[in-house]
């Protein structure tokens, strides 16, 4: 207990702020794929959980029964009754409803009538101008997004590779990113849950490494003017509004360029096939980014008039003897587009046993055959075709412009609607598929086209700085009884000698004197009449 | 909604004492912490990022690639004028190394776990830090002399800077304010077997041994002898106890930095000898012969704020949810009425009776069954929360039940609402 105090001055308490920051960084694997592994179902994943509503579902960054596990964010969809899509959505529409209408109720309050209001692409709601109607939402855990997000450090990019391909990568082929660039100066205050940002998207990956090719309409690459308006942010509640059409081209009403099939005309030349020709082999490569399954071959057998699987795996055989050009032309389309022929074997396992995925033939004219991307998209000019033999000669004879057996490209894909799962028996692609789906499956689509999420979130740090001052006429005695000995000062031999403490701790009290808190000092310090000092005590709360 | 203050009685503060149970294994190169295994995750051997003896603050870090660049979350502060940084940065730092709007970057995992060091009698290896760290522990050891002679740092019963010393360091986040007394217990393995046990049972920091193998030999081996002491308070134990405690067997107890590194007779203070010390000491030498334990019990004030709400008789026995009147009712009775002169609620709005009724009528359509299934109309309301206002009438936290509590004009509830700190 002290004996003496001193009372604070106006200048004598100061209050400061310092915002603390995390960085967040929440790669696509962490969401899709590490845990599970592809060979576990979408949405099976440990470190997914759904819930029998079947509203949303949460996201952790481990497998959710373990105690480590963090939860990272909810994801679910939502669409407005005033879309598009609500009219055709045929599942769980009252859900997907509810859910558009009670983030919008939270997210941008009621207008004078009392009718939920929308939310606005550009934020500026009195101007009208265009809602998001159908929507998916990631709703961060506030463990990540803490008091709120920092303005202006919000990425997500997404995937955008038209065809689905495997999962994890060849979704990523070509990618755009969603950031709140304006978000440090550019923000909104016209929601009831606090200052929100609009998410703009730009391309980030054309295919090739070198990013060239605008992924979304009208952009111009490296131009933030160009870029759409694609989603909003709201900082305080941790929560990404994101349009769906991010997932759609221009044509479906989406923001991504309209797509082009890659295509090769004249691809295989049969003209030059004679029955009297040694077998040939056609080899067609369709990346799996770009819809396909990789290498497949097509064995032409001259000794055979039946399909014969000569090669077996990964290999469909043509049984081509006594065909002509024009025979062996159809042929070749229908073991393409895995058509049942008797003089077709598809490939008994691997590539190849129903077709060649990713590709479409068609008859070219003058016994030639054009190929044609199965999906639009820059990956479809990945998709190529060569002739399996060394030497002149065999059906691929228009191939030999350089080396025949160099393979030669499909070419012309780009842009188009991404297809957002391996489902695609609805029929509907990009963000339509929210029409046939359940939210959980469309989450799950979601999931997996995220490549990158982060952020960087702010905690507010409230200090109050007291400074202490002791003058030199102060606290230079001490009430410590081991201060005495013998009713003399410890510290003075003489009465002409300084008297001298050592300081070792700071007591704060309130106005009636109670202890409220204690500074302790690393090491004592020493005080005498010929000193003052100013103690700075900070109370962090 | 109505709102009712808190009366002086029905808003009272305690705080509960917990007694958090902790058990530290150690042997060869590890610690365990209450028997926590290893949990390898996809990315990283830990799935905390911290090894099984360690807490992970925050654990914001969960099997992440770490090794790759941009893959762990970590803090940071832009320098700014208001100078604030992280404790870890020095001024000098602060000032030279970093430019104003520049990251002042920290790093998650930050870890805590069981310090175990070693010092020798002679100091010549390690004596800088045995000045620092025990050195710095002479006041307080000092100060529980009156408990027990044995704290004295130096005195009768030996000279803490100038003999063999283990020093045992606990982080309070694993006890909380303090390390509950006669809890303590240190048991030293030899091959499987208990050679030896301390433990703290008169309550007064002694450790003296009282069980193992040990002491069923003769006095020389230790038993009843006091072979160190316990600060509660601070968190450490302190071993001084060097006689053997087994006459045949012998490991490398002392490490290779020690007496050539040649074998050594297990003592207290060899206790833990096997780690990577928190001193920064390694030895080439792992001890597999032998393990440790420590275990105590904490204690831990957890603050706790109660507050009464009280439902009486007559009283929130109505509600302004829209599913209160009876749907479908005419305009005439469920609408305010308006003008440019007057402006009237509605005055008999009927209430939808929601009193069920243990009598069902069997007749007619399955809803028709339903909708006769009820009982002469009674006030009720269903309370679901209760939000706690401030003075300034902010709502500041909101209590759920778990299930709507009917309540009837006849029901006087009090609802016991318990905040932890």
């Amino acid at each position: 207990m002290a004996t003496t105090f001193k009372t604070f001055l106006n200048n004598d308490i100061a209050s400061t702020r310092t915002m603390l920051h995390e960085a967040i960084p929440i790669t696509g694997s962490l969401l899709s794929g590490t845990y599970g592994g592809v060979s576990v179902a979408l949405g099976s994943e440990p470190h997914i959980k759904n819930y029998s509503h079947g509203m949303f579902q949460s996201v952790y960054d481990y497998p959710y029964l373990s105690s480590s596990a963090n939860h990272i964010f909810d994801i679910s969809i939502g669409g407005s009754s005033q879309g598009s899509m609500y009219s055709s959505t045929t599942t769980q529409q009252a859900k997907k409803s509810n859910i558009y209408n009670q983030m919008a109720q939270v997210l941008m309050g009621h207008d004078v009538n009392g009718v939920i209001q929308e939310f606005d692409e550009d934020g500026n709601i009195l101007a009208g101008g265009t809602k998001l109607r159908e929507v998916f939402f990631l709703n961060f855990a506030r463990l990540l997004a803490k008091d709120e997000v920092k303005k202006g450090s919000f990425q997500l990019e997404l995937g955008v590779n038209p065809a689905y391909g495997n999962r994890i990568n060849d979704t990523m082929y070509t990618r755009i990113k969603l950031t709140d660039a304006s978000g440090s100066d550019g923000f909104f205050v016209n929601s009831p849950a606090g200052e929100y940002g609009i998410l703009y998207a730009q391309s980030t990956e054309d295919g090739d490494g070198t990013l060239s090719t605008a992924q979304i309409k009208d952009e111009t690459v490296g131009s933030s003017p160009s870029h759409p308006a694609a989603g909003l942010l709201f900082y305080q509640a941790g929560i990404a509004v994101i349009s769906g059409s991010v997932f759609n081209s221009d044509a479906h009403g989406g923001i991504l360029a309209d797509g082009a099939y890659a295509t090769l005309a004249g691809a295989i030349d049969t003209s030059n096939w004679s029955d009297n020709d040694a077998d040939d082999t056609l080899v067609i490569n369709v990346p799996t980014y770009a819809g396909g399954e990789g290498e497949t071959t097509i064995h032409i057998d001259e000794d055979q008039t039946v399909g014969t699987a000569v090669d077996g795996a990964n290999t469909i055989g043509i049984g081509a003897h006594g065909l002509n050009a024009a025979s062996l032309q159809a042929l070749i389309i229908k073991a393409i587009n895995g058509t049942t022929d008797a003089k077709i074997a598809p490939a008994t396992s691997g590539n190849g046993m129903a077709g060649v995925k990713g590709v479409i033939a068609a008859d070219g004219g003058s016994d030639a055959i054009t190929l044609t991307a199965h999906a639009p998209g820059v990956a479809g000019n990945s998709i190529g075709v060569k002739d399996g033999e060394a030497g002149s000669g065999g059906p691929l004879s228009n191939l030999t412009s350089g080396t025949e057996t160099d393979y030669k490209y499909l070419a012309g894909g780009a842009g188009g609607t991404v297809t957002l799962s391996s489902d695609i028996t609805h029929g509907h692609s990009g963000f339509q598929h929210i029409t046939a789906s359940t939210i959980e499956a469309t989450c799950n689509a979601i999931r997996n086209r995220i490549y990158n999420l982060s952020f960087n979130n702010s905690t507010e740090l409230n200090s109050s700085i007291y400074f202490c001052r002791i003058n030199h006429n102060d606290f230079n005695y001490s009430s410590n009884p081991t201060y005495l000995s013998g009713s003399k000062l410890r510290v003075k031999n003489s009465t002409v000698d300084n008297p001298v403490s050592y300081l070792t701790t700071i007591g704060l009290y309130s106005a009636d004197n109670e202890l409220l808190a204690v500074a302790k000092l690393s090491e004592p310090l020493k005080k005498d009449p010929s000193t003052e000092m100013t103690l700075r005590v900070r109370l962090d709360y | 909604m109505p709102l009712y203050p808190f009366r002086p009685n029905d808003i009272f503060f305690n705080q509960i004492k917990t007694r958090p149970r902790v058990d530290f294994w150690i042997y060869d190169t590890r610690i365990y912490y209450n028997n926590r295994a290893v949990d390898a995750g996809a990315f990283h051997s830990q799935s905390l990022h911290v090894e099984p003896g360690f807490i992970s603050l925050y654990e914001m870090n969960v099997d992440r690639n770490q090794d790759a660049a941009g893959q762990m979350i970590y803090p940071f502060i832009t320098k700014e004028s208001g100078v604030s940084a992280f404790s870890t940065v020095s001024t000098t730092d602060f000032n030279a190394g970093y430019l104003y709007g520049e990251e002042i970057a920290g790093k998650y995992p930050l870890s805590a776990s069981l310090g175990v060091e070693f010092f020798r009698a002679d100091g010549v290896a390690h004596h800088q830090e045995k000045s620092r760290h025990v050195g710095a522990l002479r006041n307080t050891l000092n100060h529980y002399k009156t408990l027990s002679p044995h704290y004295a740092f130096s005195g009768t019963l030996g000279d803490k800077a100038n003999q063999d010393l283990r020093l045992i360091s606990i982080p309070s986040i694993f006890y909380g304010s303090s390390i509950e007394k006669g809890t303590v217990s240190l048991k030293f393995y030899i091959t499987g077997t208990l050679a030896a046990e301390l433990q703290d049972v008169n309550k007064n920091g002694e450790l003296i041994q009282v069980s193992g193998s040990a002491n069923s030999r003769d006095a020389s081996f230790g038993s009843g002898s006091v072979a160190g002491v316990v600060l509660y308070n601070e968190g450490f134990m302190i071993l001084t106890g060097s006689w053997m405690l087994d006459p045949e067997h012998v490991d490398y107890y002392s490490g290779s930095t020690y007496g050539g590194g040649g074998w050594q007779r297990a003592k207290w203070v060899s206790f833990g000898q096997t780690l990577t010390q928190a001193n920064g000491q390694s030895h080439a030498n792992s001890v597999t012969s032998s393990a440790w334990q420590v275990s105590f019990q904490g204690v831990n004030y957890i603050p706790t704020l109660t507050m009464l709400a009280h439902a009486s008789r007559g009283e929130l026995n109505h509600s302004n949810n829209p599913t209160y009147k009876t749907f479908g009712q005419s305009t005439y009775t469920d609408v305010a009425f308006s003008s440019s002169f007057q402006y009237s609620e509605p005055d008999n709005v009927t209430i939808k009776n929601t009193v069920s009724s243990s009598w069902e009528v069997l007749t007619g359509s399955y809803n028709t069954k339903y909708q006769q299934n009820s009982a002469s109309f009674k006030k009720q309301t269903f309370i679901s929360k209760i939000g706690i206002y401030d003075e300034k009438k902010n709502l500041i936290a909101v209590a759920k039940m778990a299930r709507p509590v009917r309540k009837t004009e006849e029901d006087d509830f009090t609802f016991k609402l318990k905040l932890d700190f």
